[in-house]
Parts: C-alpha cells; structure tokens; sequence
C-alpha cells in the first residue's frame, strides 16, 4: 500500500511566541491545535485521530485528550522520534486515514525549553536502562559535541571549511527578516558566525540553533474533507522513517538516515530530488543542513558546503522562515534543538 | 513541525512574498531527531499541491 494521494494537510499553524514562561506547555498545545483547526476550517468536533511525541505532558495521548476534550478519538499514536516525531505523525496519518482508520488527525508538538533553560551543552540524565549509557554517560557526551564531532569529520575528510558551513547560517538570517516572530532579527555575516563564540571545535555559538519555546500543529485529512475545505489542497504522495545508529561498530558519521529515508520517499512519490521546488531542512545546527542536502539527493557528497558561497540559496530554495537556526520553534526535548 | 509548516506555506503560496517561491508546487520537509554523532531518527516528507 502506498500512502500517494491517500490524504492531505489541511491546516498548519506554527504559535508566534518564542518565550512563554506564563503559558503551560498543555495550554501551548491546545492553542497551536485550534490555531491549525481554525486555519483548516474545521471544529475540534471533527478530530478523530490525534498524534503526539514526547513533549507532549505524560509523553501520551490521554492527558492532552482529556485536556483538549478530544472525545471522538479512534486512532491514536505517541511515537517518539524526538525532533522528526511529527514528520512520522504525518506519514503515520496518512497510513491511518488510508487505512480508514481515521478521517481528520490532529498533530501536535509545544514546549518551553527557552524558559526552562534547556541548552544543548547540558549532559541529559537518560537514565540507567538504557543499553549504551553505562558505556557513553562515562564520557559525558552533550548535544553540540554529538553534532561538532560530524561537522570536524566532514572537515577533515572533505576539506568543508568553517567560512562555508557558517552560509547557512547567514541565508537563515536573510530569510529569518521575513517572519515577524523571529527570535534573532538581525541578518549576520560569515565573519560574525566564524567569531561567535567557539561552542564545541568546530561549531561557533551562531553555528548552533537558538533554544525557544512555542510549537506548531498541523491536521491531516482525508482527501474528500480536504476537497470541502476552502484552502488549496496539499497532498501527501511520499515519506520515508528510518533511525541510524552505530551499526554493529561500523560507525561512520559522513551521513545521515537522510540518505536512507530520502530514496524511499522520491521513490513513493514518483519524483526526483531535481523536481522539489522548495525543500524544508532540519537545521539544529550548521552541519545539519549540510549533511541533510547531501544525503538527499540535492548535491553531490561534500558539494553541499562549497556550494553555499556562492549566495544564500541553496540548490532549492530551503527554509525559508529559518524557523529554528534563526526565528526559533519549540523543541519538545531538552536538548538544543528538536521539533 | 515547523518543517512541514514551511512546507505547506509554500506549496499554498502563503509564504513572505520575499521569500515565496514562484508556482511552488512540490515540496519536501525532512527531520532529524536524536544525535547524528551516535543514534538519530530520519524523517522525509515529499507533498504535492494539486
């Protein structure tokens, strides 16, 4: 089965505050669900599936249900894929509205990581069970060191300079002056990036995203409601999910699951990475993006940074609110970036 | 999240005019989620605007 053309997003609302200390994370949540119904047309009444990740209060669907007064649930799912949760709620969705499991499927994601003051270079208590703590807590690895220890093999390996990987941050400036509720409003230069503060070798602070609060939500349809509604219809036609780890010691941090996920989801859709027009990448930190474009198919290996110079576009269009490298979205995890 | 809002911004051509681009008609919004130094999760959405 394929989920092509099986549903649709009818509604997107992304919250506009970046500090909320006065708002609860449940109440965060409910706001970007009814600013996504609204934006669909739709009433809460209509919700019969509901999607959410761990940021989400109790890490299930029962508590923001109950609280939202969601009573008409028939298909739920909390899986948890920490900042890319939300784009598998969606396939997932799509798989449940396909399957007619569900008609209109709410997904949401809220958190306040600014004012609880989450940061990317705290070492996380992940607790005992896991099966790799007892052998990495030991060297107690944090979030920036994670992605600077990627950033430095692509340096070594490929000759990626500082100069380079800082472009994406500067094109995340430029486009960040678009969105009224930018965290970071000024537009920088790869000479402000490159003498930021050095977080983790070679990551600088402005190589890092900002860590705001806030959320989104989106709603997911079928196409027959999407085809009621007054707004133009955005369908679902391909996805891929995967998770990468240290492969049995094979260990090799040149790429992401990027280059897995991608080729499954042209495949369903039954297009090229040449034809996407405008391409939203996960941008946690400058490395991120570059290895991301790489992996999907947008250039070639190690071409991703050089490519960046020559202006603040990238092979497509990419990210054009700068929601987390500059504007700032919620991140549900306590950790630099996810959501 | 805001991924996918970017994404259908686009494709319904609610985005800036300065940064909205023209007949934007396929989109993709891909995730990472954990840490690429040692276990992350993946995610790639293709969306079409009919």
């Amino acid at each position: 089965m394929t989920i092509k053309n099986k549903a649709c997003i009818v509604g997107a609302y992304e919250h506009p505050l970046r500090k909320a200390p006065d708002t609860s994370v449940a109440q965060l949540h409910a706001e970007v669900a009814k600013g996504a119904i609204e934006d669909a047309g739709l009433s809460v009444r209509d919700i019969d599936g509901y999607f959410c990740a761990g940021d989400a209060p109790g890490a299930n669907v029962w508590s923001m249900a109950n609280y939202m007064n969601l009573n008409k649930l028939r298909h739920v799912d909390s899986t948890d894929m920490g900042g890319c949760s939300y784009l598998v709620h969606v396939a997932h969705a799509a798989e449940a509205v396909a399957a007619g499991k569900c008609n209109v499927a709410l997904v949401t994601l809220a958190g306040r990581p600014n004012s609880e003051g989450s940061s990317g270079t705290q070492v996380r208590d992940r607790g005992v069970n896991l099966p790799d703590a007892p052998f990495e807590m030991p060297y107690s690895p944090v979030t920036v060191n994670l992605y600077a220890m990627c950033a430095m093999l692509h340096m070594q390996k490929y000759g990626t300079t500082s100069e380079q990987l800082a472009w994406v941050k500067v094109a995340a400036s430029h486009h960040a002056q678009h969105n009224p509720n930018a965290m970071l409003k000024n537009v920088v230069t790869v000479e402000e990036v490159v003498n930021s503060p050095m977080i983790s070798d070679p990551l600088h602070r402005l190589d890092c995203c900002v860590v705001s609060d806030g959320g989104g939500a989106v709603i997911v349809a079928h196409p027959d409601v999407a085809k009621s509604l007054k707004r133009p219809v955005v369908n679902i036609i391909g996805a891929g999910e995967t998770t990468k780890h240290q492969m049995g010691g094979k260990v090799d941090l040149t790429y992401t699951g990027a280059a897995w996920t991608g080729p499954r989801a042209f495949e369903e859709a039954g297009v090229k990475p040449g034809d996407i027009k405008y391409a939203s990448i996960y941008d946690s930190f400058t490395i991120t993006v570059v290895l991301q474009i790489e992996d999907l198919g947008f250039c070639k290996k190690a071409k991703a940074a050089s490519s960046l110079p020559t202006g603040i576009s990238f092979p497509v269009p990419e990210n054009s609110r700068s929601t987390r490298m500059a504007a700032g979205s919620a991140t549900t995890i306590p950790r630099t970036a996810a959501g | 999240m805001t991924k996918i809002i970017e994404a259908v911004r686009q494709l319904r051509g609610e985005a800036h005019a300065k940064v909205q681009v023209p007949n934007c008609n396929l989109a993709l919004a891909h995730g990472t989620g954990g840490a690429i130094g040692h276990r992350h999760g993946s995610a790639t959405l293709i969306m079409e605007r009919v």
